[in-house]
């Protein structure tokens, strides 16, 4: 499975609609759902701690070599503090969307919960219409920690306007600059503020030796065929996030000015050999800063710890940092948002048959985002992951948390992580952190994100992939802006028209409610 | 024997070398998986292509086996090859010998059922419920029996078996052998090469079982290694880390090395089969084809 280009159904960004009610909400609480059938007399926290466990089957998918083990300490705390005891079938995450197809189209062998990823996907939404999912919308308010879902985030993963699952919280704009520290300190460059000070930047380190090693042989900046890079300067440039919204018309991106703008920087960066030219075909441009031929790179800021340990083997000088997302022409920071969720949880109901046990399940669901399971998922067991200095927690080893609780739990961390202690943490973690929190304020939402366009389900792929060879090809300079204009043309005719009278009939639909 | 010409010697000559340059462009990228799985990762890195490693490390192999996963998956891979190639071959037979029978009647229509398979199979879900409704989901033999005959290898044994003279059958049939002593001691013994050709396309089948053991397979005790393989080499390609724009789920990947000696680990053993079974392979399969 190739790195997901971009996915315009399944892409982030809160709704215009959900807009207005994110920052509302992002200091916790908030109205919730106050619409809904009254569900009297429900018990708020059915499953007190003293009756016996509840059993749970789930499916769950994993991102590591090894299934996580049900038998590990944190997992038996987890089942502890949840009173519940858990079934869960690991599925690798290489394999798990064709699992979950096979499993919905077959039904009769669903979990309780079954964690959907591509949850805009059209067999699921056709499920979810058929009813073989339940509805939670109105059930969320009876729960402490499920009422305080973010609205914004639950308009997100809607199906007309009716919420089947629970999301994972994750945040919404996670992508920024990592920059390499010592080539600017070898230049004697200041951290970029600004879009031309960043393009100054990644000249300098084309041209002017920034490793020292008298070779002609670096880049500025390291590209690959994702597009998350071309977003980020789209959004830099002051472009929309996929689609944009104006006096009832939706317009995507590459037919608005902003992003022609974009096309032409970055075709200039490439005639300048700015970043490396066989970017097409290149799949991870981890590869290229590791290789310590490249001195920024755009992608999620959480990178830096991950993903670029090959760099400090081969090069113990190397030194890369976050610096905050840059200013625009306009002089205001942009940065394109997400959808703030990975993933959700679905309840079929073959089986989970009745209300009671309905109540059963989400009463776990809502324990995960109890202070005790969000501490444990977050800092693990105190005198084995972490010990407790002034009040704050400290994480003991690192590589032994990740391994015997990270990336054992992780896959149910429902809630975001504020409710856990507070704790002493690596500074340059603490740094990207804030960095990401500060995201937020200058994310770009996606106007389409909660729509559904038939058409683009059917299509997109074709769609997006129009655009973006043309879009490829400009940037080498095979095409000018005419032959650009010859391929917006090929995808208004190829469905993209149908796709945008789609977007803005379910856009007034919704906004009606 | 005879002298060669010189023009006879350059093609020779020409020949050898595109066979040489042939046979290179498929050996080297093993040894390059091979090489690089001892590999130190910077090296990797630097170096791009590795045939001749200058720093020998064997991390690859020490973090593949620092878990049980991978010895009880290829534990179950080999039990699934062992007794998946059997089963084939027993109920490959067991099919293909009737249906060579000029005696058996109704072999004609059976023939046309068994070709429709080929040209139309259920799919992926009504086979799904199939094995579902057996009660077979979640066990081994949701791995064994849905494939066990294969139709196109059964049409090529059965024109195998049509081949054998009659006459050998109507001495053996005089001498007293009943069908089944006719099949075990003059059929089989003559059809050697041929079983051993279908062990090997059956047995390499099975050792690359993937999708149908994520499909009935929940408990993951109980899969083959290669559900593992495709893991880790999808997660060192970053590809099954969400999009850049979702969750922050991100594993730190195993290493090009670690790749390296999962794939050595999981091909070399079935690899070693092929040198046991070549001398009967060309034999097997084109002897089977010449009277389709």
């Amino acid at each position: 499975m190739a790195v997901r280009e971009i996915r315009r159904k399944g892409l982030l960004a809160a709704g215009v609609l959900g807009l207005s009610l994110v920052t509302a909400c992002s200091g916790g609480g908030g109205g919730g759902s106050d619409s809904g059938p009254d569900t009297a007399g429900a018990p708020a926290n059915s499953g007190s701690s003293t009756s016996a466990p509840v059993e749970i089957t789930m499916m769950n998918q994993y991102l590591t070599a090894e299934p996580p083990k049900m038998d590990s300490e944190p997992m038996k705390l987890l089942q502890q503090y949840t009173n519940s005891k858990l079934n869960v079938t690991w599925v690798p995450s290489s394999s798990y969307s064709e699992k979950v197809t096979a499993s919905i189209a077959v039904a009769g062998d669903l979990p309780m919960l079954m964690l959907v990823k591509d949850d805009r996907n059209p067999a699921i939404i056709e499920a979810a219409r058929a009813g073989q999912f339940w509805e939670l919308g109105p059930y969320l308010k009876d729960y402490p920690n499920l009422k305080s879902l973010d609205p914004g985030r639950l308009s997100n993963i809607s199906i007309d306007g009716k919420v089947y699952g629970i999301y994972r919280w994750r945040p919404i704009a996670r992508n920024g600059i990592i920059i390499r520290k010592d080539w600017l300190d070898n230049l004697g460059l200041q951290e970029p503020k600004t879009l031309d000070e960043l393009l100054n930047v990644m000249k300098k380190f084309t041209t002017d030796d920034p490793d020292k090693d008298g070779k002609n042989d670096t880049f500025g900046i390291a590209f690959d065929s994702n597009s998350a890079q071309f977003n980020h300067f789209l959004s830099i440039m002051g472009g929309p996030n996929l689609w944009q919204y104006q006096d009832g018309k939706m317009t995507p991106d590459f037919m608005t000015k902003a992003y022609m703008d974009t096309l032409k920087l970055l075709h200039r960066m490439y005639v300048d050999k700015l970043f490396n030219s066989d970017f097409p075909v290149v799949k991870d441009r981890t590869t290229l800063i590791n290789q310590g031929k490249a001195g920024v790179y755009i992608g999620a800021y959480d990178d830096l710890n991950a993903r670029f340990t090959d760099l400090y083997k081969s090069n113990p000088n190397a030194k890369l940092d976050t610096v905050p997302n840059i200013s625009g022409p306009d002089g205001k920071i942009h940065v394109q948002g997400g959808t703030g969720y990975n993933s959700v949880f679905m309840i079929p109901k073959t089986s989970v048959k009745t209300e009671d046990q309905l109540r059963q399940v989400l009463s776990f669901i809502d324990k995960l985002g109890d202070q005790d399971v969000l501490n444990l998922m977050t800092w693990g067991i105190e005198g084995k992951h972490y010990k407790v200095e002034n009040g704050k927690a400290v994480r003991i080893d690192e590589q032994v948390y990740t391994d015997e609780v990270y990336n054992t739990l992780f896959q149910m961390m429902v809630f975001d992580g504020s409710k856990a202690m507070p704790g002493e943490i690596d500074p340059s973690v603490a740094k990207f952190n804030q960095l990401i929190k500060d995201n937020e304020q200058y994310a770009v939402p996606d106007p389409a994100q909660a729509l559904l366009s038939p058409t683009e389900m059917e299509k997109g792929t074709q769609l997006d992939q129009i655009i973006m060879d043309a879009r490829t090809k400009f940037i080498i300079g095979e095409i000018d802006e005419k032959g650009f204009q010859q391929a917006l043309d090929n995808w208004r005719k190829s469905g993209g028209d149908k796709v945008i009278a789609e977007y803005e009939q379910e856009y007034a639909k919704t906004a009606k409610q | 024997m005879a002298r060669t010409s010189a023009g006879s010697r350059l093609f020779d000559t020409v020949n050898a070398g595109i066979l040489i340059i042939v046979a290179l462009v498929a050996i080297i990228p093993f040894l390059f998986v091979l090489s690089g799985s001892f590999t130190a990762s910077e090296e990797l890195l630097n170096r791009g292509v590795v045939l001749i490693p200058t720093k020998f490390s064997l991390d690859g192999y020490r973090y593949i086996f620092s878990a049980d996963t991978i010895l009880r998956s290829l534990g179950v891979t080999v039990f699934i090859t062992v007794a998946g190639t059997l089963i084939n071959l027993i109920f490959t037979t067991l099919t293909a010998y009737p249906l060579a029978r000029k005696e058996f009647w109704g072999r004609g229509p059976v023939m046309l059922l068994i070709l429709f398979t080929m040209l139309f199979s259920g799919g992926m879900i009504p086979t799904f419920l199939v094995v579902k409704s057996l009660g077979l989901l979640n066990s081994f033999w949701s791995l064994l029996i849905p494939n066990a005959i294969s139709a196109f290898n059964l049409i090529v044994l059965r024109s195998f078996f049509l081949q054998l003279p009659d006459g050998l059958e109507e001495s053996a049939k005089i001498d007293g052998c009943n069908d089944f002593q006719i099949l075990l001691r003059i059929a089989l013994p003559l059809s050697l090469p041929a079983l051993a050709t279908f062990a090997l396309f059956y047995a390499v089948g099975h050792w690359n079982t993937f999708f149908n053991a994520i499909l009935y397979i929940n408990d993951n005790t109980k899969w083959p290694i290669q559900v593992w393989l495709r893991q880790i080499v999808i997660l060192s390609q970053g590809g099954v880390g969400d999009s850049q724009n979702m969750g922050a789920d991100y594993v730190v990947p195993p290493g090009e090395v670690i790749k390296m000696a999962v794939i050595v680990v999981s091909t070399v053993p079935i690899l070693l089969v092929y040198p046991f079974l070549q001398k009967h392979f060309a034999k097997g399969v084109l002897l089977g084809s010449v009277k389709g």
